[in-house]
């Protein structure tokens, strides 16, 4: 088995951090929304925590952002811009996830420091980072301050268009954390995806 | 026995208030008229005709509250009362003749109550908080809010001090909401222009008294507006009596959750009010799913309490999210143990 550095320091700060950041905002979220049924702390405090934690997030984020335009990892999130190759690579890893992987066939996908997600990840992040986690934001701080942002919220359509769209995308952050911390189990060996997010290196199998 | 008295004056007076104020205003009408008191204190006594006419107290003319003048020695040479203070205080029984349950709950509250402190600290009266000759629906405008801040001058940086968002709840909770514990509370949706900053007379369809709206309704009104109106709500108190039953701070609610909770009582009593050409406001009864249905989003696009006001709809996509977020890995997870490859000696491959 070889090594690649494959998750730079600043990348691997800013996701423990953003995976601490947003278990703490579902769960004040699920506090603050359903206060009736959810009740780890008191209302008031998830509240704090939750805007304490989103401000904190927001600065993550801007970590995250820096460090991908100011260096040439920025290829890991270039779109492929050949559609037959995309669409090809990408029902191939459908397969996989879907067929392959039931009879141990090896991941169609070689991931290296400058391509490391496959096709299926690459789009799912691309909409993930570069849309909906800055809307999360957005209507969160419009949400902190509804009097300070009021022009913001009107324009958007109101108090109760900004609460839903935070609402629904918080419902798929939600299911987002499931799915992604299994998806990251699936290597080689289970925890291989988690040390290197880690270490910042991964193994990968020579031959491939 | 003296209700009784006060109500047949009211009676009275209301038979002809018209023209008994008109005889009144011919003189409290000019600008300038004073009464100097004994301690050397001047009150006005100009009394703005437009104002009063547009006031609540119109109908029943100047003579339902000042029954105790004799227009056959008015202005009278006594001086009953030594400064404006004492005799504004001794109207408060005027008030109280007509207002009696409001009477009662402001004698028990912290402002009745501070009356009659031996400090010597002077509660806030009737006509310290309405102007009695201008007297409007306390519904109408945030003025009772202003009123309130006039003397709580601190409150918004005491409620910014521990209270999120402390600007927009002061904005569309009325005081009394939380600083009357026992009132029973109740959501008021109003039209306001689509920058939601000031309310609008017009713009949408027919209001109809009656049945109470529901969401379809309300929806169906709101897209006859196409987005020129927008429905802010307000959080208020349900009865005027309850309204000042103010209790003191450390009493006044402070728990999030008595209304960022789903069935709140506050959500369970919906109106929609419109203030009419006459300065009045009029309410409409409206079910209390047009607060929480998936229409909501759209109709009362103004008004949103966190936990309150939810929308079931998405409670259940959650619900679904959280188990398909769990159940897909968990089966994708055994369908791979149960069909992993085995080598030739039993072992698992990978």
């Amino acid at each position: 088995m070889a090594k690649i550095y494959i998750n730079p320091l600043p990348v691997r700060i800013w996701h423990w951090v953003n995976a601490l950041g947003f278990v703490v905002l579902i769960l004040t979220g699920l506090n603050i929304r359903y206060a009736d049924v959810v009740a780890l702390v008191s209302f008031a405090t998830a509240v704090r925590v939750h805007n304490a934690v989103g401000f904190i997030l927001i600065a993550n984020y801007l970590v995250w952002l820096g460090f991908y335009l100011f260096t040439d990892k920025i290829t890991v999130y270039h779109p492929e811009l050949d559609a037959r190759k995309y669409f090809r690579d990408s029902l191939r890893q459908m397969l996989y996830y879907g067929y392959g992987i039931f009879r141990g066939e090896p991941n169609p996908h070689h991931a290296t420091a400058y391509r490391k997600f496959n096709a299926l990840q690459s789009l799912t992040y691309q909409i993930v980072m570069i849309l909906l986690v800055p809307i999360q934001f957005y209507t969160g701080v419009l949400l902190w301050d509804l009097e300070r942002f009021r022009g913001s919220i009107e324009l958007f359509g109101g108090v109760r268009v900004v609460a839903t769209v935070h609402v629904l995308l918080f419902i798929f952050f939600t299911g987002f954390i499931f799915v992604h911390a299994y998806l990251a189990s699936l290597s080689t060996k289970p925890f291989a995806h988690f040390k290197a997010m880690i270490t910042g290196y991964e193994e990968v199998d020579e031959k491939t | 026995m003296r209700l009784a008295a006060l109500l047949g004056l009211c009676l009275l007076a209301a038979a002809t208030p018209a023209a008994a104020s008109d005889e009144c205003l011919a003189c409290h009408g000019q600008q300038g008229l004073t009464k100097t008191f004994a301690g050397g204190e001047t009150l006005s006594l100009h009394v703005d005709g437009a104002a009063f006419a547009r006031s609540v107290h119109a109908p029943v003319g100047c003579a339902a509250c000042h029954a105790q003048i004799d227009l056959k020695t008015h202005p009278a040479k006594t001086r009953e009362f030594t400064t404006p203070r004492a005799y504004a205080i001794a109207a408060v029984e005027a008030c109280r003749g007509c207002h009696e349950p409001i009477y009662d709950a402001w004698l028990g509250s912290m402002h009745g109550k501070a009356r009659d402190k031996a400090s010597g600290l002077q509660g806030p009266i009737c006509a310290d908080c309405h102007q009695p000759h201008a007297v409007t629906r306390a519904s109408v405008g945030t003025r009772l809010k202003d009123t309130c801040l006039t003397c709580h001058a601190s409150a918004p940086e005491a409620h910014a001090a521990w209270l999120p968002n402390s600007k927009r709840h002061l904005a569309v909770v009325a005081c009394a909401a939380c600083h009357a514990p026992e009132a029973k509370r109740k959501v008021d949706l109003r039209f306001y222009d689509a920058s939601g900053k000031s309310e609008v007379a017009g713009g949408y369809g027919e209001l109809q008294p009656g049945q109470p709206l529901d969401e379809k309704s309300l929806w169906a009104l709101m897209q006859g507006a196409s987005g020129k109106v927008r429905l802010v709500g307000r959080i208020e108190v349900a009865s005027a009596d309850q309204a000042h039953a103010m209790a003191d701070s450390g009493q006044a609610l402070k728990e999030c959750t008595t209304c960022h909770r789903k069935g709140a009582e506050a959500f369970q009593n919906v109106t929609v009010s419109v203030v009419g050409p006459d300065g009045k406001r009029v309410h409409y009864e409206a079910q209390k799913e047009v607060l929480s249905a998936p229409t909501s989003v759209d109709s009362v696009r103004g008004f949103y309490a966190i936990g309150g006001t939810r929308v079931g709809a998405l409670d259940v996509l959650l619900l679904l999210v959280l188990v398909g977020g769990m159940a897909a890995p968990f089966f994708h997870f055994v369908l791979r143990r149960l069909l992993r490859p085995k080598a030739p000696n039993g072992k698992d491959l990978h």
